[in-house]
C-alpha cells in the first residue's frame, strides 16, 4: 500500500492461524486475570443453599433468538432470578440493582420457575462472553450447579452451516450436536460438518463432552440479521420432546404478547426514519 | 490438563512417541496431524482431552466419520488418540490459543509431556515462505530442527537426506559470518514453535520440530508433503498409497471427512447467488 511522500510501504501477509508474534510478546498475560474479573452472586435469599446446587435440567439460551425464546415460552409465565454472573463485584451495586440491567453485555442471569416445584434452571445470556473468559465463565457456572441433563440454545448465521447438499436447507433450520453422554434420538436434525464461533456456547459444551455430561447443543441457523418470531420458533418442536417437555410452558397470550413485543420494538425502529 | 475419557488410562508412555501440532500459518501442521489420525485409525484409539484455560474453545461434529448415516462422536479443542501398535500418542489440536498464553501453555505441556516420560516428542508445524532467505528457495521446502536431547536423530535424518532449518543472525546487520552463538532460529508465522523449542531445550526433552515452508490459501498439499515427510521416517501407511490418493487413483488412504467442507458447501446448482 502507498504510505505519505509517495513511498512503498510493504505489507507483511498476516496468517489466519497465529497473531502478530510482537503483539504476543507485548499482551502476555495470566488466565488467572480472567479468572479474577468474573463474580457468581446467588440472589440473597438463596445464599445458604449448598454449592453446587443439584438440578435436573440446566437450560443455557445465548443470544437475542434463544434468550427470547425461553423468555416468551417459559420465564414468562412467571419466574425469578436465583443467581447471575457478572463481572461487577457485589459490594459495588446490590443484586436487585444487578439483575434489573441483566439485558447488559457483562451479566447473565439464572431463572427458576415459579410456577412449578421443578428446580430446573434457566440461564440467560444476551450477548456471547468473550472468548478469553469463556473458559473460566463455564467454570464458574459449573461450580455452582451440577445438572444432570444440559440443554444449550443458540443461534448463527445461516451462511455458516457447512453441508454438500445446501440445497435441501430451508430458512431457519436448527441443527443439534450432542455430547457422547446424551442418549435420546434427536432425529433428522444432527449437524453435519461445521463449527461454532461463539465461544460460550463452544466452552459450555466442551465442558460436558469432557466431563461426561449429558448435553446436547440446539442452533437455530437463521437468514435474518433481526430477531424475529420466524427464527425464535424455529425451536418450537423442543416443546413437544424431552427435556424441555416437562417444563411448564406460558400460555399462548403470553408468547404472544413477548413475540407482539419484538414486532413493536422493530416497527419503532423502522418509524425512526420515515 | 490431560483429562482421560475412559477409567483406565496409564500415563506412563516410556516407549511412546508424542506427535502433537504446533497452530502455524497455514494450519499446516494441524493438517498434517489430521492425516496420523486418519492413518493410524482405525487401530487408534481416542483416549482423552487436553482441557484447559489457554486454549480456545470450539465444538464440531466428527471430523473423521465418513458416513454421514454413522454420526460420529462430538469433536472439542484438543483430543489425544493413542497407537498401541505403533507406539504413538497424537495430540490433535483444532483451536489456537488464546492471545498472551503462549509461554503459560508451553509451560503446561511440557510439565504434562515430563510426568508421561515420552520416548520423544514430535512437533509438527508450518513457518511463513515469505520470510525465506536466498539459500531456502531453491529445493525442498521441508526441515527440521532438534533439541540436544534429541542429537541422537542426527544420523537418522541425515540417512533420509532432511536439511536442517538454516540459523539467522541474531542481529540484523549482523554478517552473514557471524558466529554459531550469534545465530538463532528465525520461525516466523510458527505460533508457539519456538517457545516449546526453548522449553524443550531447557528441561531436557527429546524434541524434534518438523516443518514447511508455506503460504496461506489452500494448504492441503503443504499438509500431504508434511505427512509424507514425518511417514518416511516413522513409517505409518506405503508411500504409493498416500501419492494414490492424490492423484485421485484407487487406495486405502483417506482424507478426513471434515476436509470436505473445509472452504464452505458448495454453490447450490439451482441456486441464485443473487
Amino acid at each position: 500500500m502507498a504510505a505519505a511522500f509517495g513511498v512503498w510501504e510493504i505489507k507483511f501477509p498476516s496468517s489466519r492461524a497465529v497473531y502478530d508474534e510482537d503483539d504476543e510478546e507485548d499482551e502476555e498475560h495470566s488466565s488467572e486475570d480472567d479468572l479474577r474479573s468474573l463474580h457468581f452472586h446467588r440472589a440473597p435469599h438463596l445464599d445458604q443453599k449448598p454449592s453446587p446446587t443439584e438440578c435436573p435440567l440446566l437450560v443455557l439460551a445465548i443470544g437475542e433468538v434463544a434468550t427470547t425464546f425461553v423468555e416468551a415460552h417459559f420465564l414468562s409465565a412467571g419466574s425469578e432470578i436465583v443467581a447471575c454472573i457478572t463481572s461487577k463485584k457485589t459490594n459495588e451495586v446490590d443484586f436487585e440493582k444487578l439483575c434489573s440491567t441483566y439485558k447488559s453485555a457483562d451479566t447473565c442471569c439464572l431463572h427458576r420457575l415459579t410456577t412449578s416445584q421443578d428446580d430446573s434452571v434457566l440461564c440467560q445470556c444476551r450477548t456471547t462472553v468473550p472468548q478469553e473468559k469463556a473458559f473460566h465463565w463455564t467454570e464458574k457456572l459449573f461450580e455452582n450447579f451440577k445438572p444432570s441433563k444440559v440443554v444449550i440454545l443458540t443461534s448463527a448465521p445461516a451462511c455458516e452451516y457447512h453441508t454438500n447438499t445446501p440445497g435441501n436447507l430451508k430458512p431457519d433450520f436448527v441443527k443439534v450436536l450432542k455430547t457422547d453422554s446424551w442418549q435420546e434420538k434427536i432425529s433428522h436434525r444432527e449437524c453435519s460438518f461445521w463449527k461454532l464461533l461463539t465461544s460460550s456456547v463452544e466452552s459450555q459444551h466442551q465442558f460436558c463432552q469432557i466431563h461426561s455430561m449429558a448435553a446436547a447443543l440446539f442452533v437455530c441457523f437463521t437468514e435474518s440479521s433481526h430477531v424475529d418470531s420466524q427464527s425464535v420458533e424455529a425451536f418450537h418442536f423442543l416443546l413437544k420432546h424431552p427435556p424441555l417437555r416437562s417444563l411448564h410452558q406460558a400460555s399462548s397470550e403470553q408468547v404472544t404478547k413477548v413475540l407482539k413485543s419484538l414486532r413493536s420494538g422493530k416497527l419503532l425502529e423502522m418509524n425512526m426514519y420515515m | 490438563m490431560f483429562v482421560a475419557s475412559g477409567k483406565d488410562v496409564s500415563v506412563n508412555w516410556s516407549e511412546f512417541t508424542l506427535i502433537l501440532p504446533a497452530v502455524s500459518i497455514g494450519n499446516v501442521g494441524q493438517l498434517a496431524v489430521d492425516l496420523v489420525v486418519s492413518s493410524i485409525s482405525p487401530n487408534g484409539c481416542h483416549i482423552g482431552y487436553f482441557y484447559d484455560s489457554c486454549i480456545l474453545p470450539l465444538v464440531g461434529n466428527d471430523a473423521f466419520t465418513q458416513s454421514t448415516e454413522s454420526l460420529g462422536k462430538l469433536n472439542v479443542s484438543v483430543e489425544v488418540y493413542k497407537n498401541d501398535d505403533l507406539k504413538f500418542v497424537v495430540v490433535q489440536q483444532r483451536a489456537p490459543l488464546v492471545k498472551g498464553c503462549q509461554t503459560e501453555y508451553c509451560r503446561k505441556l511440557v510439565t504434562w509431556i515430563k510426568s508421561c516420560n515420552f520416548k520423544q516428542v514430535i512437533l509438527v508445524s508450518s513457518i511463513s515462505a515469505t520470510e525465506r532467505v536466498d539459500s531456502q528457495i531453491g529445493g525442498s521446502p521441508l526441515r527440521y530442527v532438534v533439541t540436544p536431547a534429541a542429537k541422537n536423530l542426527l544420523p537418522l535424518f541425515d540417512g533420509l537426506s532432511w536439511k536442517t532449518l538454516e540459523k539467522r543472525p541474531k542481529f540484523p546487520h549482523a554478517t552473514e559470518e557471524s558466529s554459531n552463538e550469534n545465530r538463532d532460529l528465525f520461525l516466523p508465522g510458527g505460533g508457539f514453535t519456538k517457545k516449546l523449542y526453548e522449553a524443550c531445550c531447557r528441561d531436557d526433552i527429546p524434541l524434534a520440530v518438523l516443518l514447511t515452508f508455506c503460504c496461506e490459501g489452500d494448504n492441503i498439499s503443504d499438509a500431504v508433503n508434511l505427512f509424507l515427510y514425518i511417514n518416511d521416517w516413522l513409517k505409518m501407511v506405503p508411500r504409493t498409497e498416500v501419492e494414490a490418493k492424490v492423484l485421485g487413483k484407487a487406495s486405502s488412504f483417506v482424507f478426513p471427512a471434515s476436509w470436505c467442507s473445509m472452504f464452505g458447501s458448495p454453490v447450490h446448482p439451482d441456486g441464485n447467488l443473487f
